[in-house]
């Protein structure tokens, strides 16, 4: 089974579970039923918030390697030019 | 003695080849390392062909051009490569500056000591990182990179990122099953890697982008991107 299709039958069987409670429950239980999926949502996007944002904030720039590449770019050059070559 | 090859397609890369060129053979002189070149040339308009033929009068036998009529796409480029090569190391990386040369001393080191199958550059573990990257490509990137490690469950800092070195017998086994294209094709690897029980290590690379020459990175990337990772979610 390919995991397309394990997430597809968690989703389908999480989904009928959250149908039943919603159709059974009363009073409480009903009113967290029926707010499930918004928290489901919010969850995983507080997480993906969570997780880029911490990436991104550690992410780090590097202009040295920017000014050193310049440097060997202009050595490569001068090692064709003693080699004569017509690039 | 261990040989490494390096499969390295270009496209309009007549400024960056020379250059990348030129710091492949200079780490290998330095380190003391057996390296050769295989350049997939995908019939670029700019004359990217008779610079490599050019720089064969300097590298020689170390520096194979084969030439394609036309742009075939990655996965052909690296199947075509690898039956041109005489190494029993691969590495496939950018022709464009992005992946420095210098990383694959880190590389081969790391095979060395761990014996694993696969080494793949990231720009994303500790002393990792990119330059010339404005906030929305980084953005992209590492949400790219989350969507696609949640919705598949992959566990890899860097699952797009295409400056690796293998095994020789692995890439071989593994490209022949590999059905995506663009940036699916770097992570399908990886995952159907995996699965076949290969070990991967990470090393840690700045990825500069690029200095001339266009990108060939633009918004149907994403879409293309989107599709790929639709069909590996139904594909293991």
């Amino acid at each position: 089974m390919s995991r397309g299709t394990n997430l597809f039958a968690a989703s389908s069987i999480s989904a009928i579970i959250w149908i039943i409670t919603l159709f059974l429950s009363t009073g409480y239980v009903n009113e967290v039923a029926k707010s499930m999926p918004t928290y489901a949502l919010i969850l995983y996007f507080s997480y993906a918030l969570f997780k880029v944002g911490g990436d991104l904030s550690r992410l780090k720039d590097y202009p040295e390697e920017a000014e050193s590449l310049q440097k060997e770019v202009e050595e490569s050059k001068r090692f064709y030019k003693e080699k004569g070559l017509k690039l | 003695m261990s040989k490494y090859s390096v499969i390295l397609p270009t496209y309009n890369e007549r400024e960056n080849l020379p250059i990348i060129t030129y710091l492949i053979f200079e780490m290998a002189k330095k380190n003391n390392l057996d390296f050769e070149i295989i350049i997939i040339e995908d019939n670029s308009p700019d004359g990217t062909l008779q610079v490599a033929q050019e720089l064969k009068k300097v590298y020689g036998d170390k520096l194979i051009i084969h030439f394609r009529e036309k742009k075939l796409g990655l996965g052909s480029a690296y199947m075509d490569g690898i039956k041109l090569c005489h190494g029993n190391f691969i590495v496939i990386m950018d022709a464009d500056l992005s992946h420095h040369p210098k990383y694959l001393v880190d590389f081969i080191k790391k095979q060395k000591t761990t014996n694993c199958d696969i080494v793949t550059g990231s720009r994303y573990i500790d002393k990792g990182g990119v330059m010339n990257w404005g906030f929305d490509r980084k953005l992209t990137s590492r949400g790219a990179n989350f969507l696609a490690s949640t919705t598949l469950g992959v566990k890899c800092s860097d699952l797009t990122g295409s400056f690796r070195l293998y095994k020789r017998e692995v890439l071989e086994k593994v490209i022949k099953d590999v059905v995506s294209r663009g940036y699916a094709f770097q992570m399908e690897i990886i995952i159907r890697a995996r699965q076949y029980g290969y070990t991967v290590e990470e090393v840690p690379i700045v990825f500069v982008e690029r200095i001339f020459g266009e990108s060939k990175l633009g918004a149907s990337e994403f879409q293309i991107y989107l599709k790929g990772l639709w069909k590996l979610l139904w594909t293991f």
